[in-house]
C-alpha cells in the first residue's frame, strides 16, 4: 500500500473511533438542518516548488455532525488558473462545545484556463480541465457569530488540454505543413493549507 | 474517579495529537512523493511510407511519346525554332515555335526525374535524378538517347530527392494512423510538423489531408518552382555544360555532343541556385550573393569575385557592363527584400552596386538590347527601357497585370514567359506596343 493509502485508511479509522466516543453529555448542537457555508483562502505548495493561492467557497446544509454542499473556487497552477466546481461532505469527528475537528472531502471538476504567454512551441492553447479531488483535515472554532476554519490537505487536479506549434519550417518533403495538435494530460498534486470563515 | 471532565480532556488530547500526526504525515507524504506533476503528451499521425523505384527501372523507362497537355511548367529552353519545356519530374515537351503566335506541340520526351535542360547543336541534355542524359534531336520524329553519365549528380538529396540503395522515392503511400506518446511534455517533436517513424514519415491528420506525394518527390530549388532563362541550373558556354549540383558546379565537356565527359567539379558555396553564362564568364546566383567565375579555360573555372547581398533568392542576368539581380522574399527564400539590384561589373574583380529598385515580389528576369523584363510574381510582367540604368523605374514600357509571372526568355523579339497559367509569348519588336502572341495553358494533373 502506498503512503497515501495508509493515510486515507488512518483517516477513516479515526472517524470510527470518535463516533463511538460521543454521548449526550458532550453537549449537542442540535439535530435540526441548518445552512452551512465556508470561505477558505490559502496556498498550494508543490509542483516546481512554487507556492500559489487557492480559494474555495462551499455552501450547503448541516445536519448534526454531517454537512453536505456544493462549492466552487479558484486555484493557481503556474500558467493555468483552475476553477473547480465540486461536491463537498464534511464530518465533525471530535467536538468540544461549539468547536470541532472535521474531515472534509471535496470532489468534482476543475475548468482550466491558460493564462501564460503564447510562444512558438505552445500556441493556440485550448482551455482544459479535469477531475479534482481534495481531502482536508481541519479545526473549526466559534468566534462571535462566525466560525473560523483552519484546514490542511491534499489536492489533486487533472488538466487535459491541447495546443500546437507556431513555427514555419520549409524543408519538409512536400511541405511546409501545419503542425499537429498535441494533447496533454497533466496530473498536478499539491499540499494545501487554508484559513477562512463561515456560518455554522 | 474518571469524571466526565477527565474523559473529555482525554478525547481532546487524543484528537489534537491525531490531527498533528495526520498533518505531519500529509506534509511528508506530499513532499516526498506527491508534489511532482506527471505529464503525458500524445498526438495522432498519418503514417506514409516511401515507394521506391530502382535506378535500373528508371533508366529503362525513357520514352518518346505523342504530345500531351502541359501539366506543370518548369525550365524552358529555346533553340532554333523549337521550344523545349520541362515538366518537372516527368520530362520535356517539344514544341514547334516557328510561328510564336501558333505554337504546335510535337512530342513529349518522358524522362523520370527531369528538372533541368540545355541544348547544344543537335543534342538535348537533361537530368534524370542522378544521371545526365543526352538525346539526339536532329530529327524530332526520331529522338534517341545517345549517352548517359550515371551518378554524376551527387547532391540530389539537397534538392529534396531521396536516393539510396533502394532506389529513388517516386511516391509516398499512406499506410495507417499511429499515436505517438511522450512522457515528457517539454519534448519538441520533429520541428517541421511531422516525425520520422519507422521507414517513413508521419504527419498530423490536418497535414495528411493536404499532403501531396507529387510535391513531396519534386525538389524545391530555393528559387521557387524554377523555370528557364534566369532560373536555370544548366548553362552551356564554350563547348561545355556547367551544372549546379548542391554546393558545387560540375563541368561537362560536350565538345563531342553525344559523348559528354565529366570534368572538374568546383566547390562554390551552399545556397547556389541559378547560373547564367556571359562572354567568358559564368555568373552563379545564390541566397547570399552572386559568384563570378572566369571560364577562359572552360574546364577549369576560376573564381573572380563574389558580390554579397542579404539572404534572398536571386536570379541574375548580364548585359554589357551591368548585372541585373532580383531579390525576393518568400518562405523558401527566407528573405525580406523585394527589389532589383543593378551591379556594375566593369571590373569583375570588384562588382559594385549601382542602384536598387523596389518591386513587389520579383522572380526571373531577362534582358535583350537594354529592354529589361521583370517577372514580378502576382503583380505580373513588367517591361522597362534600361538604357539609363539610373532611371529604370521611370521608363516602364508595359505592365501586364492579372497574371503570375515567374521567368522569361527574351530572344529575337519574342518574349517567352512562364507563369502558373502556362507559357505566354509576346512580340516586343515594338517596345512601345508589346503584344501577346500566344498562350499555352497548363492543365493541372488530377490524381
Amino acid at each position: 500500500m502506498s503512503t497515501k493509502s495508509y493515510l486515507l485508511f488512518f483517516l477513516f479509522s479515526l472517524l470510527t473511533c470518535q463516533a463511538v466516543a460521543q454521548t449526550d453529555s458532550l453537549g449537542r448542537v442540535g439535530s435540526k438542518v441548518r445552512y452551512w457555508n465556508n470561505f477558505l483562502l490559502g496556498g498550494l505548495q508543490g509542483g516546481h516548488k512554487e507556492t500559489s493561492f487557492s480559494f474555495t467557497t462551499t455552501h450547503g446544509v448541516r445536519l448534526g455532525r454531517l454537512a453536505v454542499g456544493l462549492g466552487a473556487g479558484l486555484d493557481a497552477y503556474g500558467d493555468w488558473k483552475v476553477f473547480p466546481m465540486f461536491a463537498s461532505a464534511s464530518f465533525d469527528f471530535a467536538r468540544i462545545k461549539n468547536d470541532a475537528f472535521f474531515i472534509q472531502m471535496n470532489g468534482g471538476y476543475g475548468r482550466a484556463i491558460y493564462t501564460g504567454e503564447e510562444r512558438a512551441t505552445m500556441a493556440n492553447v485550448d482551455n482544459g480541465g479535469g477531475k479534482m479531488l481534495n481531502p482536508m483535515l481541519g479545526y473549526r472554532f466559534k468566534a462571535d457569530r462566525f466560525r473560523i476554519y483552519l484546514a490542511a490537505g491534499y489536492k489533486f487536479q487533472r488538466n487535459t488540454y491541447s495546443y500546437n506549434y507556431n513555427i514555419v519550417y520549409d524543408f519538409a518533403p512536400g511541405g511546409p505543413y501545419d503542425f499537429p495538435r498535441y494533447t496533454v494530460q497533466e496530473d498536478m498534486q499539491r499540499f494545501v493549507v487554508q484559513l477562512g470563515f463561515g456560518w455554522h | 474517579m474518571d469524571t466526565l471532565e477527565n474523559r473529555l480532556q482525554r478525547r481532546i488530547h487524543v484528537s489534537l495529537y491525531a490531527l498533528l500526526f495526520l498533518t505531519v504525515l500529509l506534509g511528508i507524504s506530499v513532499l516526498l512523493e506527491g508534489c511532482s506533476d506527471k505529464c503525458q503528451l500524445t498526438t495522432e499521425y498519418a503514417y506514409f511510407e516511401p515507394v521506391y523505384t530502382t535506378l535500373d527501372d528508371l533508366r529503362s523507362s525513357v520514352r518518346v511519346e505523342a504530345p500531351k497537355p502541359l501539366e506543370s511548367v518548369g525550365k524552358i529552353y529555346y533553340k532554333g525554332e523549337t521550344l523545349f519545356v520541362n515538366e518537372p519530374g516527368n520530362g520535356i515537351h517539344i514544341i514547334n515555335n516557328a510561328d510564336p503566335a501558333h505554337p504546335v506541340a510535337q512530342k513529349f520526351l518522358s524522362v523520370p526525374g527531369s528538372f533541368d535542360l540545355a541544348v547544344k547543336g543537335n543534342t538535348l541534355y537533361t537530368d534524370s535524378y542522378v544521371d545526365l542524359v543526352a538525346f539526339d534531336i536532329r530529327d524530332l520524329s526520331n529522338i534517341r538517347e545517345t549517352a548517359r553519365l550515371q551518378n554524376v549528380f551527387t547532391s540530389v538529396n539537397s534538392l529534396g530527392f531521396i536516393v539510396n540503395a533502394n532506389g529513388v522515392v517516386t511516391d509516398w503511400e499512406k499506410k495507417k494512423m499511429v499515436n505517438l506518446s511522450e512522457p515528457d511534455c517539454e519534448t519538441v517533436l520533429q520541428p517541421w510538423g511531422g516525425v520520422y517513424y519507422g521507414d517513413g514519415i508521419a504527419l498530423s491528420s490536418e497535414a495528411a489531408s493536404n499532403f501531396s506525394a507529387r510535391s513531396a518527390i519534386t525538389p524545391g530549388t530555393g528559387s521557387g518552382p524554377g523555370v528557364g532563362g534566369s532560373l536555370n541550373r544548366f548553362a552551356i558556354n564554350a563547348g561545355h555544360l556547367y551544372m549546379l549540383d548542391g554546393a558545387d558546379m560540375q563541368v561537362i565537356d560536350v565538345t563531342t555532343e553525344n559523348n559528354p565527359v565529366a570534368k572538374k567539379r568546383v566547390n562554390i558555396a551552399w545556397g547556389i541556385e541559378t547560373i547564367f553564362p556571359y562572354d567568358k564568364n559564368i555568373f552563379v546566383g545564390s541566397t547570399a550573393g552572386m559568384h563570378i567565375y572566369d571560364i577562359s579555360t572552360p574546364e577549369a573555372p576560376v573564381k573572380v569575385s563574389t558580390y554579397e547581398h542579404v539572404r534572398s533568392c536571386d536570379p541574375v542576368v548580364v548585359e554589357g557592363q551591368y548585372a541585373y539581380v532580383t531579390l525576393r522574399s518568400g518562405t523558401t527564400c527566407q528573405g525580406f527584400n523585394n527589389q532589383l539590384e543593378v551591379i556594375d561589373i566593369k571590373n569583375l574583380a570588384s562588382p559594385q552596386i549601382l542602384k536598387v529598385y523596389p518591386f513587389t515580389n520579383p522572380h526571373g528576369l531577362g534582358i535583350d538590347n537594354t529592354t529589361l523584363f521583370i517577372c514580378d510574381g502576382d503583380d505580373g510582367l513588367k517591361a522597362f527601357d534600361a538604357s539609363d540604368v539610373n532611371a529604370i523605374d521611370k521608363n516602364m514600357l508595359a505592365h501586364y497585370k492579372d497574371i503570375n509571372a515567374t521567368d522569361v526568355i527574351p530572344f529575337d523579339n519574342v518574349l517567352m514567359m512562364i507563369g502558373t497559367g502556362g507559357i505566354y509569348q509576346y512580340d516586343y519588336s515594338n517596345t512601345s506596343k508589346i503584344t501577346l502572341l500566344s498562350h499555352i495553358e497548363v492543365v493541372p494533373h488530377v490524381d
